[in-house]
């Protein structure tokens, strides 16, 4: 690796550093100043430029709307992304235990990823509403179903929702993944003796850790997207149990709330930078980038 | 064993296609079979929903009053097209040559510069709506179609990704054309391009899929009605505009399908660099 | 190496081409609807329901009687002894809600054309009718005990809601019009026309009076235009 580094500095960068400027100057006016801006407003008193110190924070703190949206965005997090990880590891597993019609498999999980979000909301209505079609098999069942809509159980509706529209792309990224490993390091340990379980357990898992952190990143960037399905179902304010982070911050936004809300987003930012150096510290091998 | 594995791999096919044909299968319907299948959930009966697999009496109405008679269907229309083809393509125009230097090339603050950008990339929008507001009103394009196109062309995921890809392209190929006398232009064009071409069409699919899902951006920016896109559509549903509704989802998952047949074997050719490395 | 792209030429240039024609499909579609959306939707013009009172027909029938009659016109009753009378009732009670004691009444007296006025009205609980002595021109002698046919003409009825009789279409199942809706769905804000069926409680030549309360800014449909359930109209502008 050090001689690679070595022969790569031999180059001349300087023109090709040109081809990061406008990308750079992008990042920078449109999200890293409005960072700056944001986190600046956080201690700021709202509309004046008065020093608030942290009274923002406080206020946000202490709101109860606020309470509810971390509960819910937290407990979607920390549900439905371990969900979907482990589900779409399983598929990929399992895919490349068939060995065949793998392409087709693919592109008919990856197909919901390509149904725009405005397609889905009557079809969900369809399915989920209280008269809907899940409960009338429930009702041949004899089982009466709950209004998914309008009561704890939109949570569940939500989760299935981003299971659905994200497992196709996780397991493609997860085969892709498992692809890459030498075949050489499992007839290693198939002459070892070693079964399947260990096998998957011993070489598998820690040979995806990279791509394990790829995943983890994008999932997470689309579990904040779920907010659009929540959106276009629920409106501005759903009901409780998918009351999101999102909808909390765009209501604020129209009642112009803004110190809660820059005090709220930059609390937001931090958990997420943290986490992320978390996942990357577990998953990344040092020497990479 | 593998009989049962497909078994169970064709049942989540089931389950992911079950959505899209009853859309489709019930955009075909007059109002009358609608009301007989679906009223329970438009509250015109209380009789749970009955799903036929077929029209019983197929009737093209639903796109008639659609594609014919709806200027509204058609401005949304366009103007999700407006706002995510420039996007896309400036996304690419952007990231592609970035990603290449985050890549290939060895410079001070790069890590810090890839922090900035994994955080922006993982930053829901709302964290930064206030600020980028005021900022596209000084730039005097707020409620316009560019105050959708310029931020989302400087949206990092493809730069995250394009880095991904282009590492995997081997220094020896890039060294080699340097020792032909390639420039750093002529490099990025003959050399990384082309190769890198799967993960750029991945990424552009990726992009397109994205931006014509945009809820939040344009429902903040663009306070002009006749500048909505097609994802911000909110049907009010009832018994006299749900078959037009099933038409609408039907047309507008066309592109998007489209789309992703082009480029669905991309967004693994462009991962599948992962394993030239090695 | 980068294996499986160009494999499929062939179907990606299906892909290719049908993107194309449906992106050229729409384009052209677009052009299409702004000329159809004038001119292929009907125009209507509408009408507003109001309270209003309408001038209806009340028909009765009773018997011609002599002997003392109350008119209970005045505060104080006053009785005309010896004269004759008709004893009855009108067969729909409701119209003679509003009708105030005094009001002329057609008879027809074996074959003779005769008006009379009305003295006094009692609702009877048991047959449900509406009884009515109505007294008869004096300085004629009639045959007591004669089966008399009665007219009110003009029994003035309030109904809170009426509508012109243009509007209200007869179908298998009863009476319905069609009430203009306003609809912002995925084919904008658009107007439709909206079947709904009432049930009527009075009518002559010219209104219809409804059971169903129409808030007083529904838009009814005059007729003339052949319409659907849910058809797009367009409402006319002066």
């Amino acid at each position: 690796m050090k001689t690679d580094n070595n022969k790569k500095k031999k180059w001349k960068f300087r023109g090709e550093l040109l081809f990061l400027l406008p990308s750079i100057i992008g990042v920078a006016v449109f999200y890293f100043i409005p960072f700056c801006d944001v986190l600046l407003r956080s201690f700021q008193t709202e509309f004046g430029s008065g020093f608030a110190g942290i009274e923002n924070y406080k206020l946000v703190v202490e709101n109860k709307a606020f309470g509810i949206a971390v509960r819910n965005t937290a407990k979607f997090i920390a549900i439905y992304i371990p969900a979907l990880l482990i589900f779409s590891l399983f598929l990929a597993v399992l895919l490349d235990y068939l060995k065949e019609r793998q392409k087709l498999y693919k592109k008919i999980f990856l197909l919901p990823m390509a149904i725009p979000v405005a397609s889905l909301v009557l079809i969900w209505k369809v399915f989920f509403d209280k008269a809907g079609l899940i409960n009338g098999i429930l009702k041949y069942f004899g089982i009466a179903g709950p209004d998914y809509f309008h009561t704890s159980f939109a949570f569940l509706v939500l989760g299935i929702t981003y299971l659905w529209r994200n497992f196709g792309y996780d397991m493609l990224l997860w085969k892709t993944g498992v692809d890459a490993i030498e075949e050489e390091l499992y007839e290693a340990a198939a002459l070892d003796g070693a079964g399947f379980l260990r096998r998957f357990w011993y070489i598998t898992l820690p040979q995806l850790k990279e791509m394990g952190f790829v995943i983890v990143v994008i999932s997470i960037i689309n579990s904040f997207k779920v907010f659009r399905e929540a959106y276009l179902i629920g409106g501005d304010y759903p009901n409780q149990s998918i009351y999101m982070l999102q909808h909390l911050f765009n209501n604020w936004f129209v009642r112009l709330e803004l110190g809660k809300l820059t005090a709220a987003a930059i609390m937001l930012a931090l958990v997420v930078i943290l986490f992320v150096a978390g996942i990357e510290k577990i998953l990344t091998p040092k020497e990479k980038l | 064993m593998k009989k049962l594995v497909h078994l169970g791999l064709l049942f989540l096919a089931l389950i992911i296609f079950a959505p899209i044909c009853i859309t489709v299968i019930h955009s075909f319907m007059g109002m009358r079979e609608l009301e007989l299948n679906i009223g329970g959930i438009l509250g015109s009966s209380t009789k749970p929903v009955a799903i036929s697999f077929l029209p019983s009496y197929p009737t093209f109405k639903n796109y008639k009053d659609l594609l014919l008679y709806s200027e509204a269907f058609y401005r949304m229309f366009w103007n999700s097209l407006i706002q995510s083809v420039p996007t896309v393509f400036g996304q690419v125009v952007v990231a592609a040559p970035a990603a290449y230097v985050m890549a290939k090339c060895q410079f001070n603050g790069k890590r810090i510069l890839f922090w900035i950008y994994l955080v922006a990339m993982l930053m829901p929008f709302q964290v930064l709506m206030v600020s980028e507001y005021l900022i596209l009103m000084d730039l005097s394009i707020i409620n316009t179609h560019l105050s959708i196109i310029l931020p989302g062309i400087f949206g990092t995921y493809p730069v995250f990704i394009l880095t991904k890809v282009f590492m995997n392209i081997p220094d020896e190929v890039l060294e080699a054309a340097r020792l032909d006398g390639a420039n750093s232009f002529t490099l990025l064009r003959k050399v990384v391009l082309p190769i890198g071409k799967g993960g750029i069409i991945a990424v552009a699919v990726l992009d397109f899929l994205e931006c014509i899902n945009s809820i939040e951006a344009p429902l903040v920016f663009l306070k002009d009605r006749a500048l909505h896109p097609l994802s911000l559509f909110f049907p009010e549903i009832s018994l006299y505009n749900v078959g037009a509704v099933f038409a609408a989802s039907v047309v507008i998952m066309i592109p998007a399908v489209l789309v992703f047949l082009i480029g669905d074997e991309y967004l693994e050719a462009g991962f599948k660099a992962f394993k030239v490395k090695g | 190496m980068y294996g499986g792209i160009g494999m499929k030429k062939k179907s990606k240039k299906v892909v290719y081409t049908l993107l194309i024609v449906f992106l050229f499909a729409m384009a052209v579609m677009t052009i299409v609807s702004r000329i159809m959306n004038e001119s292929h939707i009907p125009e209507v013009e509408t009408q507003t329901p109001r309270s209003g009172t309408l001038v209806l027909e009340a028909v009765g029938r009773g018997v011609t009687r002599f002997g003392t009659l109350e008119d209970t016109r005045v505060e104080e009753t006053q009785f005309f002894e010896d004269t004759y009378f008709v004893e009855g009732y009108f067969f729909e009670k409701d119209y003679l809600d509003n009708v105030s004691v005094g009001s002329m009444v057609k008879l027809s007296i074996e074959g003779e054309s005769i008006e009379g006025t009305l003295v006094a009205k009692m609702y009877n609980y048991r047959e449900d009718t509406m009884d009515v002595l109505i007294s008869l021109p004096e300085g004629k002698k009639y045959a007591a005990g004669c089966e008399v046919d009665f007219v009110l003409e003009d029994a003035r009825v309030k109904y809170p809601t009426c509508i012109s009789r243009e509007l209200v279409y007869e179908g298998d199942d009863g009476y319905y019009i069609y009430v203009l809706k306003e609809q912002n769905s995925i084919l904008g804000n658009i107007t439709i026309a909206v079947k709904t069926p009432i049930h009527i409680l009075a009518q002559n030549e010219r209104a219809v009076a409804v059971a169903e309360e129409l808030a007083s800014d529904v838009q009814v449909i005059l007729k003339g235009v052949p319409l659907e359930d849910g058809m797009r109209v367009r409402k006319r502008e002066w």
